[in-house]
């Protein structure tokens, strides 16, 4: 889950755990603080209840005394006089007790309910018994008084007593609160302590004034006893005041009521012990001076007491403040860490995740190849700001080299279109045969999409053998760069289309290396209609032929079946002649001898037309020939024939061997320099036979490895340049068997052709004539030879 | 507390003997018990006296209490010494003659001075000085507290015009319990 999350959820996850640690430290805090406060609060009220309880009890115990004072008093006018003072102090005890029993209400503490019971008990009891003394008030001394007495001084002072013990038992609750506050608590027992015995003492003191009777040894024994205690008290007021750092406060209270006391004890201190301090049988003070002079003292007393409540109740007070100052500076320190955290969290929110969610969404913008921008709003020297300007520049770079990549993209679609558009199909393969592009050439080529083809095995692109052989190819070629197609300039292999149909085509491969490894590029054309024309053309070629050899065919045996039944005319016609000279007249004889002649003619034509089939006929027997040897050679044969002329054969160069058919070539040139000596009308007749490596025509056309014989001779106007070669065509009229049939050049032309040449001539009429020729068979060799022999 | 108790039996033993020495102690033992008595008194008209604002005893924090003409407590006024009263220290002092009087607030005149008592009178007229004695005619006098013998208990006896005169307040508490004597009405 945590992987899932965003910087920013865990930053509010670390945020909300503190936060949460906080409050709960903040809190368990307050709760300690609250229950503390909860629990001064209650001392305090206690307090206020006890100092109520107290007062009330204090005030009863001073009815108390009055009480039995008057249930004591010797005669009448003091009972009425006393009776008086105790209506007083019964009213001021009873406003006590309500206010205590209102403040038991109030405070309703559990632990107090069975104090108050108490009390509300011991009221009761009080308050039947107050009708008896009230009662009793008037009636002469008797043991029952005396007895009623006894039993209401018990009962109140079973009260005083009862509410002290169940209230200390209830204080110590709270002892644990503060030192101090206990301390003060004791001091505050012990005031109570003091006044408790002044008022037993008080109370005794004067029933023995207003009975004027010895104290017994059991009362004295009583009053020494309270003044220890009393002495004591005082004693431990002050220490444990001082200790708790109460007595500063207190001491004018604490020095007035102690001297008052000790005072009164000093007055009184032998009144009772030494014999004959009494005055014609009176103690020497009278009984109103008595409760008069130890009120007085009680009020000192109180107004200690008055103190120590004050004060008390100021530090308790103090207490509960410095508490809920503590919980509100608690607050405070909680809302403080609170608003740190959530600042802080700000803070890094501002200062840190939103700048990087903005980085973020910037670089997802860069991704999907949108122009983003990285510099933050603010110019920050730190580790972000840093990390910006590194991203902008970053980003910066890519686009440049995005814009580059661009630049690329366009001139490869360029190149693409190119070769998607070139009329030859282009496929590239890997080492392993698999295709990696595919051009629309090819895909109109093959009939594929090329989505079917790319990755796919350049094999299904073959039909058996290639197919299955070529995996063996690329592996050999790889193993042995031996190539059958790779690197030549293309060979006709088949193809197989998508539907399976078998096509001839042109295919050229070359290697080529990239990065990333070995590719073949094949360059592919459909060569179908090229073959069908071929095959076409191949047709007629071979019509053509066939056409040829009937009429070779034709001609031999109609030359060839001619010589039978002319040679039996000729031999016929010469018998006729021989048989009958004599008897035959010369006209006869002449018409005879002329029959003769042209059956001879006849039978000479039918041997050129037969030798003239027999040249296109008859394949050619090439060898290298010497050139110049064969001219030696027509030269030595016609040696009689070109001095009976006057002719003679000049060759300006060395001429080449040529690869040809000699027996031809020869011809050709016997043919050719026959004619040259024979329509020549020059005394000195010359025959020039050259070879040029390159020369232009009359019309511009350029030749090369052309030979020449030329002559001085009559020349042959530009009407007669084509009919010359015409077969059995003769410019000049023949003038004797030997004179020629006129084939010569029809041969000359026949053999040139052969050859795969050309034949023209170039004439001047009167001046000479020029016939240049080619042998193409001789072509590839003909310039070494030349070379050679030269 | 225990101790406390063999204190208070030791001292009840002991008080018993002495009591038993006999009645010849008993005249002595009266006055003894008498003195105790007066002097706490004295204690008790400083506590229910009030002095005027503006010549307090608060001027120095003191009470000072003046014997004029000797003690005759025989020395049990002298506890109080160091005591306080309404926050002040009481301090007892002896005075011989009537210059010394000015920083009393209290003056006990001794019986043995009632010759020389309206000298005194006069010295302290117009003085806020609150003036106890014990002879007989003390209050008629013009004297303020007088202590006096009734029904063998000790009383007193209050000059309320010479309380006023004085410009002292006493308690009517006090005053309730002692016979009051008026110098004007006497004249």
């Amino acid at each position: 889950m945590v992987r899932q999350m965003s910087i920013r959820s865990i930053l509010l996850l670390i945020i909300g755990a503190l936060t949460l640690m906080i409050t709960l430290l903040a809190a368990g805090e307050m709760y300690g603080s609250m229950q503390r406060l909860a629990r001064v609060t209650a001392l305090r009220d206690a307090s206020l209840l006890s100092n109520q309880l107290f007062d009330a009890t204090e005030r009863i115990s001073v009815e108390r005394d009055v009480a039995l004072s008057m249930l004591h008093a010797p005669d009448p006018d003091t009972a009425a006089d006393l009776k008086q003072r105790l209506a007083a102090s019964r009213r001021a005890a009873d406003d006590a007790m309500g206010r205590s029993m209102a403040a038991f209400d109030h405070y309703a503490f559990p632990e107090l309910v069975p104090l108050r019971d108490a009390v509300r008990k011991h009221l009761e009891l009080i308050r039947s018994l107050r009708l008896k003394v009230d009662a009793a008030a008037d009636a002469p001394d008797s043991p029952e008084k005396r007895a009623l007495a006894q039993r209401w001084s018990d009962e109140v002072t079973g009260l005083i007593l009862e509410t002290q013990n169940l209230w200390i038992g209830f204080i110590r609750h709270f002892t644990d609160i503060d030192p101090i506050v206990t301390q003060n608590l004791w001091v505050k027992h012990f005031a109570r302590t003091i006044t408790d015995y002044t008022g037993r003492e008080r109370s005794l003191i004067g029933q023995l004034i207003v009975e004027n009777a010895d104290p017994t040894p059991k009362q004295i024994s009583q009053l020494l006893y309270w003044r220890g205690v009393t002495e004591e008290s005082w004693q431990m007021t002050r220490v444990l005041a001082q200790q708790s750092g109460l007595y500063a406060k207190i001491a004018p209270y604490y020095t007035d009521a102690y001297s008052h006391y000790s005072t009164m004890h000093d007055m009184i201190r032998d009144m009772f012990y030494v014999p004959g301090a009494r005055h014609g049988g009176n103690y020497p003070i009278s009984v109103d001076l008595w409760f008069e002079l130890s009120t007085e003292a009680s009020d000192s007393l109180s107004s200690l007491r008055g103190a120590l409540i004050f004060e008390t109740r100021k530090y308790v007070q103090g207490l509960i403040d410095d508490t809920r100052n503590q919980i509100a500076g608690q607050l405070v320190t909680f809302l403080i860490a609170l608003i740190l955290c959530v600042s802080s969290f700000r803070v890094i929110l501002r200062r840190v995740i939103r700048p990087v969610n903005g980085m973020v969404d910037a670089l997802v913008k860069a991704t999907h190849g949108e122009r983003a921008e990285f510099t933050l709003p603010i110019n920050r020297g730190d580790e972000i700001g840093k990390l910006a300007e590194v991203l902008q520049a970053f980003h910066e770079n890519l686009e440049r080299i995005k814009s580059t990549a661009a630049e690329l993209d366009r001139s490869e679609s360029r190149l693409r279109a190119v070769v998607d558009h070139t009329l030859d199909g282009l496929i590239t393969i890997d080492t392993k045969g698999m295709i990696k592009t595919f051009n629309h050439a090819c895909e109109r080529i093959f009939d594929y999409d090329a989505s079917e083809v790319v990755g796919r095995n350049v094999k299904m692109l073959m039909p058996e053998p290639y197919h299955a052989e070529h995996d063996g190819y690329l592996a050999r070629y790889k193993a042995t760069g031996d190539a059958h197609i790779i690197g030549t300039a293309g060979r006709e292999v088949t193809g197989r289309r998508k539907d399976g149909s078998v096509f001839p085509m042109d295919l050229s491969i070359s290697v080529f290396t990239l990065e990333d490894g070995t590719y073949y590029s094949g360059i592919v054309r459909d060569i179908t209609l090229r073959k069908e024309a071929e095959q076409e053309l191949m047709g007629y070629t071979h019509a053509l032929e066939r056409s040829n050899k009937e009429l070779d065919d034709f001609a031999y045996i109609a030359s060839h079946d001619l010589k039978e039944p002319l040679r039996g005319i000729h031999n016929h016609s010469r018998f006729l002649l021989e048989d009958n000279e004599e008897k035959l007249d010369t006209e006869s004889v002449g018409r005879l001898n002329r029959l003769v002649f042209l059956s001879q003619r006849m039978e000479r034509l039918v041997n050129d037309l037969l030798y003239f089939s027999r040249l296109g006929r008859q394949e050619l027997a090439v060898q290298p020939t010497e050139i110049g040897a064969v001219i030696d050679d027509v030269e030595s044969t016609l040696d009689h024939f070109l001095e009976e002329r006057s002719a003679r054969i000049v060759m300006p160069l060395a001429l080449p061997t040529i690869v040809c058919d000699k027996p031809r070539v020869t011809e050709l040139f016997r043919n050719l320099i026959t004619n040259a000596a024979k329509y020549n009308d020059k005394a000195e007749k010359i025959i020039e036979i050259g070879f040029l490596d390159s020369m232009k025509t009359a019309d511009g056309a350029a030749m090369k490895n052309v030979f020449y014989v030329k002559d001085n001779g009559l020349g042959i106007v530009p009407e007669f340049h084509q009919e010359i070669f015409r077969i059995f065509k003769r410019l000049q009229a023949a003038q004797g068997p030997e004179e020629g049939t006129g084939v010569g050049l029809t041969f000359v032309k026949k053999i040139v052709e052969r050859h795969g040449g050309q034949i023209w001539l170039e004439s001047e009429p009167g001046k000479g004539t020029t016939f240049y020729f080619t042998l193409e068979a001789s072509k590839n060799d003909s310039r070494h030879e030349s070379k050679a022999a030269a | 507390m225990a101790s406390v108790k063999m204190f208070a039996r030791a001292v009840f033993a002991l008080l018993l003997g002495v009591a038993s020495v006999g009645a010849a102690l008993a005249d002595e033992n009266m006055q003894l018990v008498e003195q105790e008595i007066k002097a706490g008194l004295l204690y008790n008209f400083l506590k229910y006296t009030q002095w005027p604002d503006d010549h307090s005893p608060a001027a120095d924090g003191d009470v000072i209490v003046c014997l004029f003409g000797g003690d005759p407590f025989d020395g049990h006024l002298q506890p109080m010494s160091g005591r306080t009263v309404n926050q002040h220290a009481i301090k007892i002092r002896n005075v011989k003659g009537a210059d010394d009087l000015s920083a009393c607030s209290l003056v006990f005149v001794h019986a043995n001075q009632k010759a020389d008592w309206p000298q005194l009178q006069k010295t302290l007229a117009g003085k806020d000085v609150l003036t106890v004695s014990d002879f007989d005619g003390f209050a008629a006098s013009g004297g303020m507290i007088e202590f006096i013998r009734a029904d063998n208990r000790i009383g007193i006896k209050i000059n309320v015009d010479a309380v006023k005169a004085a410009h002292l307040a006493v308690e009517d508490r006090l005053l309730k319990l002692a016979s009051a004597v008026h110098t004007n009405a006497t004249d």
